[in-house]
């Protein structure tokens, strides 16, 4: 019974029922990850800097660590098969950790990842009644897919395959799939997963693509209807390739 | 008696956290009007979209000119009660409307907004919506207490809920400015008898809807307290100093605008209470739309109050005479009257000779359903 001093109460509503910006990582971690950089650092230490780098930008953002969810699928590293690191993870409440580098690049497992969980995501949000953007999953890789023992899948059926479902799923406006390569990477092979033109990573400049990473989702979380979401520029991590 | 039907307004537009660190104006804008009695009230909410050039003066454009158009019709209202024709003004005033855009020279995309409002009044109205932000409606029931001195109110009775169309992500909806936007144009006759409505933006949702139905623990406080108000600015005020607390900015950092009217003077009465009510939602608009929905959504309930045994007997002797009394008069004038929503098809009208099926011509009867012992 309400008294007519009752107040409104907040006590019941969802604490943080904000729209939610899905991100998928889907990083290589694979034994070429391990080679050294201008910087001194191994490519996957750069990386693993990175990552860090955008836990903070993710959390000094008052609407992107309320609205930004991460995900991160490791291809390589400690397990043959591609495996699911970090379920999807509300921005505020991310960790970054440290990536391993080993093994090989079972990529198109990865992929196949990455979408699923996509999908799984959208119907958690639809059952909670929580809005959401087009989720990105953001690949970056540095070698030519392999399968679970090492070898080669380029020109395969399985590999084209999930490239074909990458693509289709993109035209269908499922997710937008943004390919980047790291040195040394299959650039050709890579950009068959996506409309959206494959870039190279200065491989000493992955802190900067993190940032930019954390800028873009901030930008797509604070966007409204009608909006064509202006992204950073890619200069500050990008480099020209020769 | 006019006194008792007047409508009763609160409304507050509040900038979003978000908003305000990006340095974005509010782009929101409501419009409200009520007939000289207060009897007829025309509202309106337009929210702009964000980088549209002149999204804020769109959605002024848009919700001023619904609610002039819509106040001229009062006096039909009050002969004809809603119907078909209600429908057809709304869309002819949209298209003017539209047509006032594209005369300033513009692109009329520069304008996008999207729209919800409603026109109601004693004998019945509207909702009418394009996009997001949301609409509810519902009928006030007086509970009787043989020995209470406080009114009792249940507040939220055979609710109409006009849902946000999103498409399928949060940053895309609908706007009246688009090409298709007749396709997008929702709308549901509301039957006689409706004592609250509220319109609002997205923002404002999470504070008036909870799992598809009307969040009572803010809004049966909020609504005690307009009812006790002095004046519009008060009311004002209230919606206002709620939408604003730091309790609710963590809830989001959207902008809330939200309006809600109530039909009651409740000055009559010495004290009231308002009390739980038991009535699901009843959802509506995208019916025909595959949407995902919430599986309570589509029962009304309502609970009897318990009953002394021998007023029971007394009671289902009764029954079984009235019972008997209204198959002889004939059931037909019961049909599809207790503020069932029609979802109506917003296309325009083709007056066609082909016969209409019986859903679409709302009864409009004026009277009040049966077993309600409340004076209107």
């Amino acid at each position: 019974m309400i008294a007519p001093d009752d107040e409104p109460t907040y006590a019941n509503l969802k604490s943080n029922p904000n729209q939610r910006t899905p991100c998928v990582l889907v990083v290589d971690s694979s034994g070429s990850m391990s080679m050294p950089t201008p910087s001194n650092l191994t490519r996957i230490e750069e990386l693993n800097r990175g990552l860090k780098a955008f836990e903070e930008a993710l959390k000094s953002s008052d609407v992107a660590s309320t609205r930004v969810q991460v995900a991160i699928v490791c291809v390589g590293g400690a397990a043959p098969e591609a495996d699911l690191m970090m379920d999807f993870t509300d921005a505020h409440d991310f960790e970054a950790f440290d990536f391993i580098a080993g093994g090989f690049t079972p990529l198109g497992r990865g992929l196949e990842l990455a979408l699923n969980l996509v999908e799984q995501q959208k119907t958690a949000y639809k059952s909670h009644g929580v809005n959401y953007t087009r989720p990105w999953i953001l690949v970056i890789s540095d070698g030519e897919p392999t399968d679970n023992s090492g070898k080669l899948v380029r020109g395969t059926q399985a590999w084209r395959t999930i490239a074909s479902q990458c693509r289709e799923a993109e035209l269908a406006r499922h997710c937008t799939i943004y390919p980047i390569c790291v040195g040394g990477a299959d650039s050709a092979t890579l950009q068959e997963i996506s409309t959206t033109p494959i870039r190279l990573v200065d491989q000493t400049k992955f802190l900067e693509l993190f940032v930019w990473l954390s800028n873009s989702m901030e930008a797509i979380s604070r966007s409204a209807p009608g909006d064509t979401v202006q992204l950073p520029s890619t200069s500050p991590w990008e480099a020209v390739k020769l | 008696m006019a006194v008792e039907n007047r409508w009763l307004i609160g409304k507050a537009a509040v900038q979003g956290v978000s908003h305000l660190a990006a340095g974005v104006p509010c782009q929101d804008y409501c419009e409200v009007e009520t007939s000289p009695d207060g009897r007829w009230l025309v509202a309106a909410i337009s929210d702009g979209a964000g980088s549209a050039a002149k999204a804020a003066e769109g959605a002024q454009i848009v919700a001023q000119s619904i609610v002039r158009g819509l106040i001229g019709e009062v006096a039909r209202l009050e002969r004809d009660g809603p119907g078909l024709w209600l429908k057809d003004r709304v869309y002819s005033i949209l298209l003017d409307t539209r047509e006032r855009l594209r005369r300033t020279g513009d692109d009329i995309r520069d304008y996008h907004c999207t729209l919800v409002g409603t026109f109601i009044g004693p004998t019945g109205g509207i909702l009418f919506h394009v996009g997001d932000g949301a609409a509810i409606a519902s009928r006030i029931k007086l509970v009787a207490r043989a020995q209470a001195q406080v009114q009792e109110l249940q507040l939220w009775n055979d609710v109409v809920f006009s849902e946000p169309e999103n498409g399928e992500y949060a940053n895309e909806t609908f706007f009246i400015t688009q090409d298709d936007w007749i396709k997008h144009l929702r709308g549901n006759i509301l039957s006689p008898g409706v004592d609250i409505v509220a319109l609002m933006t997205d923002g404002a949702m999470p504070f008036a809807i909870q799992q598809g139905q009307p969040n009572a623990p803010f809004m049966d406080p909020l609504i005690g307290q307009m009812l006790r108000a002095g004046d519009a600015a008060e009311r004002d005020a209230i919606l206002q100093k709620y939408l604003s607390l730091p309790k609710a900015n963590e809830v989001t950092n959207d902008d809330k605008t939200l309006m809600i009217a109530i039909r009651r003077d409740m000055a009559d009465f010495e004290q009231f209470k308002i009390i739980p009510s038991t009535t699901v939602m009843l959802m509506n608009s995208l019916a025909d739309m595959a949407k995902p929905k919430d599986p309570n959504s589509f029962e009304t309930t309502e609970e009897p109050q318990p009953l002394p045994k021998v007023t029971l007997l007394i009671s289902l002797l009764a029954l079984a005479i009235a019972i008997a009394a209204l198959t002889l008069s004939g059931l037909a004038l019961y049909q599809g009257r207790l503020h069932k929503p029609v979802p109506i098809s917003m296309q325009p009208s083709n007056n066609d000779a082909a016969p209409r099926p019986p859903g679409d011509n709302p009864r409009i009867d004026g009277g009040t359903d049966a077993p309600s012992n409340s004076p209107k």
